[in-house]
């Protein structure tokens, strides 16, 4: 499975910025119902008429070399300038979300100042209109009891009625 | 270690476990319970003399289920039969056993498992409390041979305990049965126990997990513990760290599996997972495979666990592909194994087929035994035990 990367085709030509690391930081799903909202004065309900609804995500990708400083400054006008692109997560299941920038935001660049490595943060629109979900492998994580093993995407076989649960 | 007793779904997850105060997640082999009216003794036979099975008493997970069997007769040891159990599978000779108890007016109860087809006792075990507190020290076999594995007090419910203990020389194509009595063997003592969840299991040490059996007949299957999640690492160098308290893999694997396996990447068959530690009757061993079948392993020998030993088993994949082992149990001295030859590494895991079903697997392939996994991870590059350690906490 190759490193997640953004692809995308502006003036120029096709273009690709890879994440030098398996995953994409900070991996935030959201979802954004567009439309005016009135809270109900007497019942306190909230009521909304939506014309559409944005599946968002918000991530950073990471440790940018100072050698693809031109392309993560070429991604930034691309999606400011409402272009899409696209975006391969490299996750246990591989998803591939077509994207625009989300709707007044702009992309930030960082850069840490020892390295040199810059850090661009995205928060894009997914224009399939699903969720943005993405499960990454557990390399260099840790697993504890409180784990929750089922949103990494793990199974659990168990058919037994009752167990022990010990106490401290 | 204290422990209490609660209802488990099918597939759920088993995170709340303890020990010694710390949480784990208990993952362990698959079992049966044999012994059918587990915990209806009502049905039990009552021997000849004076006797009374009394329902309705408090049971261990909070429930008024179980049974006082109260031996009122001066002149001879009155006891219950259970059923016959389900026919044993597999062919090694021990297994096995668990029971609930409380103490009440006896001062002793024995619990035997009895060989109906040779009409003997295969085992006879004694348990004496003192002060209505029992401990493992407080149990002995009065007949045959065998080890007591546990005696575990439950934590919301004082004065209840479970047995656990395996029984040797058991004929496997004979039918056997528990015969209890509340009082012990002596004829002259009288006095009740309580009693509950009788679980005679079909491997060869009993499992944590306990399993009713309603039925008048037959066994309920209890299926082993698989926790997977999908793995998407690029081959390099790898360290995989894992910390649990060991309830029985080296015992179990003595008996009847050579190939307990901690846990692998890659599918169940050999060779298909690529790299894993596998747990055998004495050795910790950390091996990796290539594509074609050929492997090279690193081995700690000997470790020389016994039940609630904490363990560290640290695998360390070098970026040439040679192995390491490292055990440590409960913190003393780490064993640390001769680094393996090298193995080359593919240039990706995927691409060529290394990991044939992309996943990791935990304890997935034992028949029993188990771990009560404290936590585990997996870390870029290679590490040592401290850094483990430190990158654990």
């Amino acid at each position: 499975m190759p490193n997640p990367y953004i692809e995308w085709t502006d003036s120029t030509g096709l273009a690709r910025l890879t994440c030098l690391v398996p995953t994409l930081s900070g991996w935030t799903p959201d979802v954004d119902p567009i439309g005016p909202s009135e809270v109900a004065l007497g019942s306190g309900q909230t009521f909304q008429w939506v014309f559409r609804t944005d599946q968002v995500v918000k991530f950073t990708l990471p440790y940018i070399s100072p050698a693809q400083a031109s392309e993560m400054l070429r991604l930034k006008a691309h999606l400011l300038g409402g272009g899409s692109v696209t975006v391969f997560t490299g996750d246990g299941a591989a998803r591939v979300y077509t994207c625009r920038i989300r709707p007044e935001t702009v992309p930030v660049v960082n850069q840490d100042p020892e390295s040199g490595e810059f850090a661009l943060v995205l928060e894009l629109l997914n224009t399939g209109g699903t969720p943005m979900l993405a499960l990454w492998s557990p390399v260099g994580l840790l697993f504890t009891p409180d784990t929750d093993y089922l949103a990494l995407g793990g199974t659990f076989t168990r058919a037994q009625v009752a167990t022990y649960f010990a106490g401290p | 270690m204290t422990l209490l007793l609660a209802d488990a779904a099918s597939g759920e997850l088993r995170r709340k476990q303890y020990r010694n105060g710390i949480r784990t997640t208990l993952l362990e082999g698959n079992d049966n319970n044999h012994c059918p009216r587990s915990e209806d003794l009502s049905t039990w036979t009552k021997s000849s003399g004076t006797g009374a099975a009394t329902g309705s008493q408090g049971d261990p997970k909070g429930g008024t289920t179980a049974y006082k069997l109260d031996d009122q007769d001066g002149a001879v040891a009155v006891n219950w039969s259970s059923p016959q159990f389900a026919a044993y599978t597999g062919a090694w000779t021990t297994r096995g056993f668990s029971c609930f108890y409380k103490a009440d007016t006896a001062a002793v109860c024995e619990i035997g498992v009895f060989d109906i087809t040779a009409a003997v006792y295969r085992a006879r075990l004694s348990m004496t409390p003192s002060s209505g507190v029992l401990v493992a020290g407080g149990c002995a076999f009065t007949v045959g041979t065998g080890r007591v594995v546990a005696v575990l007090p439950v934590t919301a419910q004082p004065g209840h305990y479970r047995v656990l203990f395996e029984v040797d020389n058991i004929v496997v194509a004979n039918n056997h049965r528990f015969i209890v009595r509340p009082a012990g063997p002596t004829g002259a003592s009288l006095g009740a126990s309580i009693l509950w969840g009788f679980h005679a299991h079909n491997m060869g040490s009993p499992c944590h997990a306990y399993t009713p059996n309603a039925g008048a007949s037959g066994s309920v299957s209890i299926v082993n513990d698989d926790l997977r999640l999908p793995w998407r690492a690029v081959p390099g160098a790898l360290t995989s760290y894992f910390r649990f308290y060991d309830i029985g893999i080296q015992r179990i694997a003595s008996i009847h599996n050579s190939t307990q396996r901690v846990f692998y990447l890659g599918s169940v068959a050999t060779p298909s997972p690529r790299h894993y530690i596998v747990a055998t009757s004495n050795n910790i061993i950390a091996q990796h495979f290539k594509a074609d079948g050929t492997l090279v392993q690193c081995v700690v020998a000997n470790p020389a666990l016994v039940y609630g030993d904490l363990v560290e088993a640290m695998s360390v994949l070098y970026q040439d592909g040679s192995v390491q082992m490292t055990v440590a149990i409960n913190g003393a001295a780490p064993i640390v194994g001769t680094r393996s030859a090298g193995q080359v590494l593919p240039a990706a895991w995927a691409a060529d087929g290394l990991l044939t079903s992309q996943e990791f697997r935990l304890f997935s392939s034992q028949s029993d035994g188990g771990a009560e996994l404290e936590r585990f991870g997996f870390f870029p590059g290679t590490l040592t035990l401290d850094e483990a350690r430190l990158a654990a906490r």
